[in-house]
Order: structure tokens, then sequence, then C-alpha cells
């Protein structure tokens, strides 16, 4: 049977106390399908999570908490906490994606300075291979064997 | 420290202003690139960098590439970019530690740019660049700005704007190979091609994201682009130590010899130590008229050489000249040998040009050794300890070119050249006229003659903290706290047997006019004491300049006039000369000048 | 107080604020700072500024009129922030040994009883996880021993510094080793071993001696009298050794449990009495203890900051009179509030040192981003768990997808609420605390106690920079010189 939760707005929250499960309809509109997968992995270790598309535009997230017996506040408490983790993940990635050259370059250079250079071991599996790369388009033959043959050569500029 | 290797100047384009036209058919052998990379890295640079021509269209590129990596250093590119349209051709040089490349991409018109290389190369270099987005790599897209582009630069920041990972770079056109050949064709004016890069890098600022932080230029006069002073690119800025042409044996410092300066125009500009200036044989042709230099505002008048390197000395011979001395810059490097070690220092500065670096350095030998732990050295006799050209030096035939060997001399230069003066300045008596008295460094020199009833002293000084501190010292004192330039106005006709400016000519915001104000209030037969210091190097630790740069001590000169330069100013002003010390290798960098005021 | 309105002709260049009672304070983004009085912001905000006034000068001497912007100095700024981006990981934990003779309140997970000798690392493992250790990019490596108790793991202590000095005689480290004891197992023999091999001593003293005793449980014994008896041997014999009193002693650590709280005075005096010249005021951490255990010593970050506030008064009050007592927190966010340098430690910088900066080994040879990862593992989660010092190479173990994960999970660049923080430039957070807090590594800093201890407690550093008198400065300028204790780096 469908309940609503104290302070949670009955149009997007729904529960089923008795079942011991609870739900979230959100609007993908506000939220990216990447940012409710992520904020409904961070649950799966406390809860069964199971995504749902009850129309267009909208993602259904229902919570059932591992261990039975949740109650009304429990499961309030755990609806909430997830609503904050998809806004967390919506904003985010938003975030990270202006973000993303300084971030990438941080870790990039810990990386490069935890992981220092390979060791001999470490190159077993990997081919460095010193042959010339395959060229199918002839972008690396020189402007002499590639233009001097045509009868037009483009034009010398002009103001 | 990245170092610069030209592999050949084949290319897979043809470019209108192509600098190495001539030289399409010059290719260094792979054995020679080889050379050079372990070369790159016995002289400790952390990453080569290949350029051309167009190094991408070698066929050993993957096995330099690997070379350089299996070295320990990083790997860049300069290229037209467009082989990096293949991913996998990309992903084989991450691989290979590829963290810089420097592209070219000439306009956001396809036609325009493919016009200008002479190849349908447009759509390529597009996919190349996307490619290179998200890659963590240093990446800088260089735009050569030409007649045939100059209208249309705003088309390639709508380009790069998206493209967040490219700084953008508009750089001038170098009157050279294709572009010599082709000359009205090609080589706009340079206040034409500035206004048009002045235009694209204020629309980038407003539109593209991160703004000023991926915008620059390069070899633009500073003065034609007010408001992006600061955002001057040049193979320094790079972190380019060193570079070697294809047909080079071995590898020579970046500079800038190929422009100038033009004299007098630039020579009281304060943005001349990051300035290009203009390309020589620009200058040849059009003269100086388009610059606009900028001679108001303070700047430094003191640079670091900061330590880059401590080794062992050997026990024969000298290890620059053993090692060849072409890698060394002779204004920017620095060698210092001290008790069986030799430590090499470097100095990175832009508030300065070359000239002026190697003129204090090798002419004037105004480098010292910073022995203090202050921010800025204020007592030079203690913090500091002067540094000449190593004996072993004399007889070498490299001398001439070479950045030299500099050994510790522990004579006080200071302290002597100082104590001369003070001894001289104590000795005047009549009415005394001080400009920019400060408080401390020579505020008792005057005490004995007001206490014995030979001097009555008056004295300048912007700051009221000093006037206040010297008044406690000096009771007797008649003190004005003000701009010279509006205190003199208030003193008395010939009311002065002798005015000094003891370290202040450099600070004054109009120097030429306190010079005459002074003629008016000095009486006829009266003197002018200028005594002041030239520019000068500290050789630090890294510590120590990191220190100076934190402090916050702000810029007080308004020029760097040393005695030669202070007297043209001077000469025909009403003043005689009498007396002139100039700075050198013998001297501390205090210069004099006395002068006697002509009878009216 | 609203956001004021970006446009590109505003006088601010790019900033970030925070309201602190009559003050306001400001940093920018490569983390200078000043703090203004509420008039002076609203014309900063507005551009209302009088160019040459004393106040134009002031926020232009800090890089934050954007006319005057100086892009290299910031850039500068920033890369030296983050000089310890490149460092590679130079903490290394060892714990040699589960058992320990004493029962903590709080301590949990991370000890065994006596008799559990199966808990001991085995001299194969303190091999190969000396080889590892070296391995590392760093040129400087700490060895940190920890438990259990490492005294009762003696002949492996001595295996693994043996082995670190003498295969560092080709790794050519900076290598230095701690050990964190309780001292109750110390005797003359181990103690001239010790001090023969440079190893610097620490122990945890959690106040005074009733609560010392109470929270650390030694069977037929008090810990206190132990601990604090060993304390003056160690002090004495770093003394006779010719060694300056005031750089090498023997430090000690708190645990701040609810009991703490209303006993800062005491904590503090007792410290002093010590001889110790820093305290931590750490609040107990998350990890390794039972959820009834929580209860008895949690409390809320409220309390834990009128707390922190009361001591950190009481330290300078003490510095005042002439002692010479810093606060750990408050030297962290000070040296990089004031120098623009990062001390590098490990939890408070971006992104944080898990496995990038440090590594925890466990007596098992399972390898860890740290100890608290290690903790997490011990309690059923081994989400941190990296490899085995056995069968990993040191390369999998670094670069190893969890790591990567926490270094950008840490960034705090990418950090909702974080971006918009004025205290950004010289915070930090900790997957693992997030984590086990929040469950998820990044966390949601509007519900992490973490953030709101470290929030907590730059306000109150920002408050005494803007209302102290000048000898308070000097005391907290003076916290922010760390001398080298060169003595414990091995020849």
């Amino acid at each position: 049977m469908s309940e609503s939760l104290f302070g949670m707005p009955p149009a997007n929250v729904d529960a089923d106390i008795a079942e011991g499960r609870v739900a979230l309809t959100v609007d993908t509109s506000l939220h990216s399908l990447d940012a409710i997968y992520a904020a409904a992995y961070a649950f799966i270790g406390r809860c069964y999570v199971l995504l749902e598309r009850p129309a267009p535009e909208r993602v259904r997230v229902v919570l059932a908490p591992k261990p039975s017996g949740a109650d009304g506040d429990a499961l309030r408490a755990l609806i909430g906490e997830f609503a904050n983790e998809l806004l967390s993940a919506t904003w985010r990635r938003e975030i990270t994606r202006s973000n993303r050259a300084l971030i990438e370059a941080v870790t990039m250079q810990a990386f490069a300075g935890a992981l220092g250079s390979p060791s001999l071991d470490d190159l077993e599996a990997f081919q460095f291979g010193d042959e010339p790369f395959e060229d199918p388009l002839g972008i690396a033959q020189s402007w002499e064997e590639k233009y001097r043959k045509k009868p037009r050569t483009p034009e010398e500029p002009t103001e | 420290m990245k170092a610069l290797i030209k592999v050949g100047y084949a290319c897979n384009e043809h470019c209108t202003f192509c600098h190495t036209q001539e030289l399409r058919e010059i290719q260094g052998t792979s054995a020679d690139v080889e050379r050079k990379i372990d070369r790159a890295k016995a002289l400790g640079h952390t990453m080569v960098v290949l350029s051309g021509g167009e190094p991408t269209i070698r066929p050993e590129l993957m096995h330099w590439a690997g070379r350089v990596a299996a070295a320990g250093m990083d790997f860049g590119l300069v290229t037209n970019g467009l082989v990096l349209a293949y991913a996998e051709v990309l992903e084989r040089l991450l691989a290979l530690r590829l963290r810089y490349v420097y592209m070219s991409l000439h306009c956001g018109v396809g036609e325009t740019h493919d016009r200008m290389v002479r190849a349908e190369s447009f759509a390529t270099a597009l996919r190349a660049l996307d490619n290179l987005q998200g890659r963590g790599l240093q990446l800088t897209v260089n735009c050569v700005v030409t007649r045939a582009n100059l209208r249309q630069l705003r088309s390639l920041v709508d380009v790069i704007a998206p493209r967040t990972d490219a700084v953008l770079k508009f750089s001038a056109v170098e009157p050279k190979g294709g572009a010599l050949r082709l000359h009205d064709l090609v080589v706009p004016r340079i206040s034409e091609s500035a206004a048009a890069v002045l235009d694209a890098l204020t629309y980038g600022r407003a539109v593209m994201p991160g703004g000023d932080a991926r915008l620059r230029h390069g070899g633009f006069p500073l003065c034609l682009l007010p408001g992006f002073e600061h955002s001057y690119d040049d193979l320094r800025t790079h972190a380019y130590w060193t570079m070697v042409e294809t047909d080079e044996a071995n590898f020579y410092p970046v500079d800038d010899r190929n422009k100038q300066h033009p004299s007098p125009t630039c020579d009281d500009c304060r943005l001349r130590g990051p300035c290009p200036g203009l390309f020589r044989a620009y200058h040849q042709r059009y003269g100086a008229d388009e610059l606009r230099p900028q001679t108001l505002g303070v700047r430094g008048n003191a640079f670091d050489w900061v330590l880059e390197a401590v080794d062992d000395a050997p026990s024969q011979g000298c290890p620059l000249r053993d090692d060849g001395v072409t890698p060394w810059e002779p204004a920017r490097h620095l060698f210092v040998r001290h008790q069986g070690r030799v430590a090499r220092y470097r100095a990175t500065t832009r508030d300065f040009h070359d000239d002026t670096l190697t003129r204090a350095k090798h002419e004037l030998g105004q480098i010292y050794l910073d022995a203090s732990r202050k921010p800025a050295p204020n007592d030079f006799a203690r913090d500091l300890v002067k540094l000449s050209r190593s004996e072993m030096c004399s007889p070498c035939p490299e001398r001439a070119h070479c950045t030299g060997m500099f050994e510790p001399e522990f004579s006080d230069v200071f302290e002597r050249d100082d104590a001369a003066v003070r001894t001289r300045l104590a000795a005047l008596a009549g009415d005394v006229l001080e400009i920019g008295c400060g408080y401390g460094r020579t505020t008792d020199v005057w005490r004995p003659g007001l206490e014995g009833g030979t001097l009555r002293y008056t004295a300048v000084d912007p700051d009221p903290e000093a006037i206040a501190a010297t008044q406690a010292a000096l009771p007797a004192a008649t003190l004005h706290c003000g701009e010279a330039e509006l205190v003199l106005t208030a003193l008395p006709t010939g009311g002065f047997d002798h005015a000094v400016a003891l370290h202040a000519w450099n600070h004054l915001g109009d120097a030429v006019a306190v010079i005459d104000a002074l003629a008016r209030v000095v009486r006829p037969g009266g003197e002018l004491w200028l005594v002041d210091d030239g520019v000068f190097g500290l050789a630090r630790t890294r510590a120590q300049h990191e220190l100076a740069q934190r402090s916050e001590a702000a810029l007080q000169h308004h020029r760097n006039d040393d005695a030669g330069r202070a007297h043209a100013r001077i000469a025909g002003r009403g003043w005689t000369l009498v007396e002139r010390h100039d700075v050198g290798p013998t001297t501390s960098n205090q210069w004099l000048l006395r002068y006697q005021r002509c009878p009216t | 107080m609203k956001l004021p309105v970006s446009d590109s002709r505003s006088y601010a260049a790019f900033f970030r604020f925070r309201e602190l009672g009559e003050h306001v304070v400001v940093t920018s983004l490569e983390g200078e700072w000043v703090v203004l009085r509420r008039d002076e912001f609203s014309a900063f905000a507005n551009g209302k500024v009088e160019p040459g006034s004393d106040l134009d000068v002031r926020l232009q001497a800090r890089n934050l009129v954007r006319e005057h912007f100086d892009v290299r100095r910031a850039a500068e700024t920033m890369a030296r922030r983050r000089r310890f981006v490149h460092g590679g990981p130079n903490l290394h934990l060892v714990v040699v040994t589960l058992r320990c003779n004493e029962t903590c309140v709080y301590c949990h997970a991370s000890r065994a009883d006596l008799d559990a000798v199966h808990t001991d690392m085995t001299p194969e493992i303190a091999d190969a996880t000396v080889d590892m250790i070296l391995r590392t990019t760093s040129p400087h490596v700490t060895i940190e021993f920890q438990g259990g108790e490492p005294l009762v793991a003696f002949p492996i202590v001595e295996r693994i510094v043996e082995r670190a000095v003498e295969k560092n005689r080709s790794a050519g480290k900076q290598l230095e080793f701690t050990m964190v004891s309780n001292l109750a197992l110390m005797d003359e023999d181990k103690l001239r071993w010790l001090l023969g091999h440079r190893v610097q001593i620490c122990t945890s003293i959690d106040g005074a001696k009733s609560l010392h005793d109470k929270q650390r449980v030694l069977p037929m014994a008090s810990s206190w009298d132990t601990a604090t008896k060993w304390i003056a041997r160690i002090n004495a014999a770093y003394a006779e050794a010719g060694l300056d009193p005031t750089l090498y002693h023997v430090e000690a650590l708190l645990t701040t449990t609810r009991e703490t709280l209303s006993r800062w005075r005491e904590v503090v005096d007792t410290y002093v009495e010590l001889g110790c010249r820093a305290l931590f005021l750490r609040p107990v951490d998350p990890f390794g203890f039972a959820e009834k255990t929580r209860r008895v010593v949690e409390y809320p970050r409220a309390e834990y900051l009128a707390f922190y506030r009361h001591a950190l008064d009481y330290i300078i009050e003490k510095n005042r009179a002439g002692v010479e007592i810093l606060e750990r927190y408050a030297a962290i966010f000070l040296t990089k509030i004031l120098t623009g340098d990062d001390p590098n430690f490990l939890d408070i910088r971006s992104p944080g040192g898990a496995g990038i900066g440090q590594l925890a080994y466990n007596f098992d040879g399972k390898v860890f981003s740290s100890d608290e990862g290690r903790m997490l593992a011990a309690a059923g989660d081994p989400t941190f768990l990296l490899g085995d010092v056995r069968s990993s190479s040191y390369r999998e173990i670094v670069g190893h997808p969890t790591i990567r994960a926490m270094a950008i999970a840490s960034n705090l660049d990418g950090q909702p609420d974080c971006i918009d923080c004025t205290y950004v430039p010289y915070c930090g957070t900790q997957p693992e605390h997030n984590h086990k807090t929040l469950g998820t590594m990044m966390g949601r800093m509007r519900e992490s106690s973490m953030c709101a201890v470290h929030k907590g407690i730059q306000d109150i550093l920002f408050e005494k920079l803007a209302t102290a008198d000048n000898e308070t400065l000097e005391i907290l300028r003076r916290w922010t010189t760390i001398r080298p204790r060169e003595h414990f780096l091995q020849p």
C-alpha cells in the first residue's frame, strides 16, 4: 500500500512501510541518468535498488533495505539521504565537467609522481615498437609528394 | 626544462610565411637526432620537444619518442598536428610520455587556413585538435597573423573556445624565408596586426571559458597590446632552455637576437624586460614609429639568479670548457666555484632584458651572492658577497662567448664606496638641501655639522614616517613631507649651497623637473650631488628567491639610470659636470655625479 | 548578504567570501586572503573602492583587484600550494602486530589479545614490506611502526629498521623511523637500541592520569604511570646525547573522546607538564570501534569545536606566559594560510594523500591506502585494500583503480560546496572518512563531520587573525616555522 512520508512530497516520494520499501520518482530533465546511476550505486551496500521508467522523462528509484523491518522513520531517512546524494551527484557532474582540465592535470601529475618510471618487469607486457605508424590517408606525406603532381596548387594569399 | 630539436625542414604543408622555406630539402639523420636526445638528457633537460619542418612525418617518430621516454624525459611536439588526427598514433605517443603539443592553426575559416598553408588540411587539423582534448596535455594552438587572416582572427577564437584544453596564441609573422620573399603579400604593418590581435584577445576574454588564462600572443611589442601585457608567450615562457637546428652540432640557449628594441624609442620603456621588440628585418624596413613606449611606472632594480644544481668541481680543467660552453646562456646562467664545488644558477626574470643582464654581469660585475636570510638584503656590506670572473677564464679562448666561471671575492666594496661618499658629505658646510632623505642610511652624516653649527640642513621626503624619524634624530633639521617637485616650489630662490640626492634619483617621478627646480634654489656656483644605485643581480637559493617573491616590498624605482644616462638627462640644464664615478667591476653598484650650478 | 554580481567590468578579481561576525574573510583563487570590515567588503564587492586608498592597496597586495590581477603570481602560488602533488608516497605505516597489552575504550579493530601471535608480521613479510617501501618515488621516506603495540613484536621492528637501512644504501632515500607505542613494554635494552638507531618515539596521552587510566586500561598497573615514567626517561636520554631538548623529546598523541571535552584545561596542562611541544586536538575518528562504543566516545561536532576554542585560547595563553607549545591543527592550517606553503599533512590536502602520499602495510602483507583503510578492512570492509607485498608490484599498488578514484574524490576542485568555500585553498577531505560516514568516497560536505571540524577550526583561526593583538599573531606565526629534526634522519 502506498503511503506518504512526513515532509516528503507525495508526488515524488512514496513508501510501502509494511513491505519495507520506499521510492523516489526523478525528473530526468533535472537529473541525468549518469547522476541517478551514481547515486543509486552508493546505496547497493545497504539496499536492493530497482530502477523503473514509469513515464517518459521519469525514473523511479525503489530502495528496499536489505535487513527487513525498516519503519517509516528509517525509510524517510533513507530516501532523504538518497535525494541528497542525487543532488550531490548531479552538481558534482557539472563541477567536474567545468574543472575537468584542472582535475585531470593534477591527477595525472600525482600519478606520474607516485608511479615513477616503469621498471623492465612492468614493461614486459607493453609493446613500444619503433615501427612507423600506418598512414592510410597520406597525411604524413611531404607536401612535395602530395601536391606537386597536382595541376593546380592553392593560391597565394590575397587581401 | 625543455630542449628543442629541429629534426629537419621537410613538411606536409607549405606555408606562405614559412621562415625555413629555403631549407625544406634539409633532413637531419636519425643518428644525429638520437645523439641530440642523449645530449639533452646529459644537460639535465626534463623534456625533449621535436620540431622541424614537420617532425611527425618522419618514420622515426615513434623511435625518437621511445628514446626520449626511455631516458626518463617527457616528450613534446611543435607540429601542424595533422598526423595526430590518427587517434592510434596519439595513443602510442601518449604512452611514450607525450605531454606537450604546440600546434598550428591559422584561422577559424577553413578556406583561409588552407590557403595560408597551401594544403587541404583544416578539417584534419580540427580532428587532431579534438583528439588532443582531455588528455592532460600542455596544448597551445598557434596562429601566425599575416595579411591573409588579419580580418578573421575572431573566427579562430570561436573554434578554440569550446576546446577547453587549448591555449590560443597569436604570433607576429617574422619577415624571413617565405614571408620575406612575399613580403608585401604576407607581412602586415605591426600596428595593424596588433590592433587585430587586440580585438581578438578582447573578444576571447569575453567569450572563452577560462578567459585570459587561455589567451597568449608572441612577437608583438607589448605597448601595442594594452591590457594584455602579461599574456606574452615565447620560448622562455614555455620553459625552453636550449635548442638545436638541424645542421648544428650542439645545443644553444634560446635568445631573441632576431629582434631588437629600437633606441631611443624603447630606452625608458618599463615593458622592455619581457617585450620582444620588433623583428630586425621589420625595423629596417619600417622604423619604430608605430611603437608606444610606456615610460611611466615603477620597476625593480635587482633580479635573482636561482640555484639549480651544485656539483663537485673537477680537480683539473674547467667543467664548462670541457663539456662545451654553448648550452649555457651568457646572461642567464651563472656558475660559481667555491671550495671544490661548482654551483649553477639561472636567472628567469623577465623584469629585465637579456642586454641589461649581460651588462650587469659581464661589463659592470654587479653580481652578488646573497648571504642573508632576508626577503630583501638591506645591509649590503654584510648581506652580499661580490662575485668576480675567475682567474681561470683569463687565458681561455672561449671567454668571449662563455657564460663564465665566477668566484666569491671577499672585499667589502659596499662599505668602502659608502664610506668614501659619507666622509665627503660630512665635510659639507653652509645650507644643504637633501632630496629624498629617507631615514637611516645617511641620516647620521649630518649630525656633526648640525651640532657644530657649520651646517643648516633642509630635507624633503614623501614618507611621513621617515620624516618623523629623521626629525627625532636631527632636531635642528628643517624637514618637509611631500613630493620633491611640489615642495621645491615653496623654497627660496638661491637659498642653498648644496643639493644632494642620495639613492633618490631613480625614485623621482619626474627627475628632470626636480633638476630644473634645484637650479632655481641652489646658488650660482653651488653644488649638486647625485649618488644612486645601478641594476644588480643576486645569486640565491630557491628558498631565498621564493621568500623574496613572497615579500611585500613595493617596487620604488621609476627608472634604472646609471651615471651616463642620468647625465644625459641633466646635460644642458644649467649644471656643469665636475666629477663622475661610474659603476664597474671593482666597485659596488653605486655611481656618483657632482655638478656645479652655472652662473646665471 | 547576497553574492555580488560579477561582470567583466567589476573591480574585484575572482574571490570567495565568508562572514565571520563583524568581519568578512575573502580569499582569492590562489589562496591569498584578507579580512575586511563589512563596509570594506561592500565597497570591494560593489566596485566602490577609492583608487589609491588604503583598502585599494591592501586588496592589490593580495591580488584581489581585477585590473591589476597578476596571473603569473597566481599561477606560481597555486603551483607552490600543490608542490606535494608530484611527491609520491613518503609516509609508510607498518603494523608489525595487532597484539596489544592495553585495552582502550575507543580501539577495537586495531588490536588483538597478547596470545594472538598469529597477528605478528613474519620475517618474510617484513622483508617484502621494506622492499616495497623503498620502491617509492618519494626521496623522503618515513616508516612509522604502529600496532597493536609495536614493542610486543620488537624483533620485527629491529628487522625492518636494519633491512631498510641496509637497502637504503643503494636506494639513497632520506629515511627516518617513528614508533608509536604505549611504552608499557619498554626496557633499557630496547631503549638503547631505539636511540642507537635513531628511531623517533611517540606515545599516546589522553589527558590527566584519571582520564588516561580510565580510557587506556593496562592490567595490573597504571598506563599513565608507565607512559610518563618512560617519557621522562627518554627525554633525559636525548639530553644526555647532547640533543636540544626543545627539538628532541617524546611527542604524544591525544584521542579526544566525549569525556575529554570538558577537560580541555587539564589536557593542555598535562601536555605542558610532560614537556610536549605540540598537542594535536584531533576528534576521535569513526574507524575501528563498534557501534556500542561509538555512543560512549562520540559527540556532536559543535561540542568539539567549543572544546577546541577553549583549548586553543588556553594554549595561546600558555604561550603568552612563555611556554612554547603549539596546536597541530592550527599549525597545519596557519602554515597554509600565512606562508602559502603546504606542510603536506596527508589528510588535509587536495588531492588527499591516500596511496599517492602514504601507504599502510598490515601484519599479513596486505597493503592499504592508509591506516584508516586498513581499520575499515579489519571491520569487514575491504574497499581500500590495494594488494599484497608478496604478490603485487609497487606500480600495481600505487596505480590501483581505488587510488585513482580516491585522488579524484579528494580533489576539492570537483567537490560540491568545496569549490565555493572560502577555505578551499587550505583544506582537504579524506575519502576513507567519507566512505565510512556518508557512504561514498566523495561524501557530501554539508553532512560531513570532518568538513564541520575543518571549517570550524578555520573560522576560529581567521577570527584570531582578524582580531588578535600583535603578540598573539606572533605566536601563531611562530607555529608555522617548523625546525627539522635532523638527528632522526638516517645518516
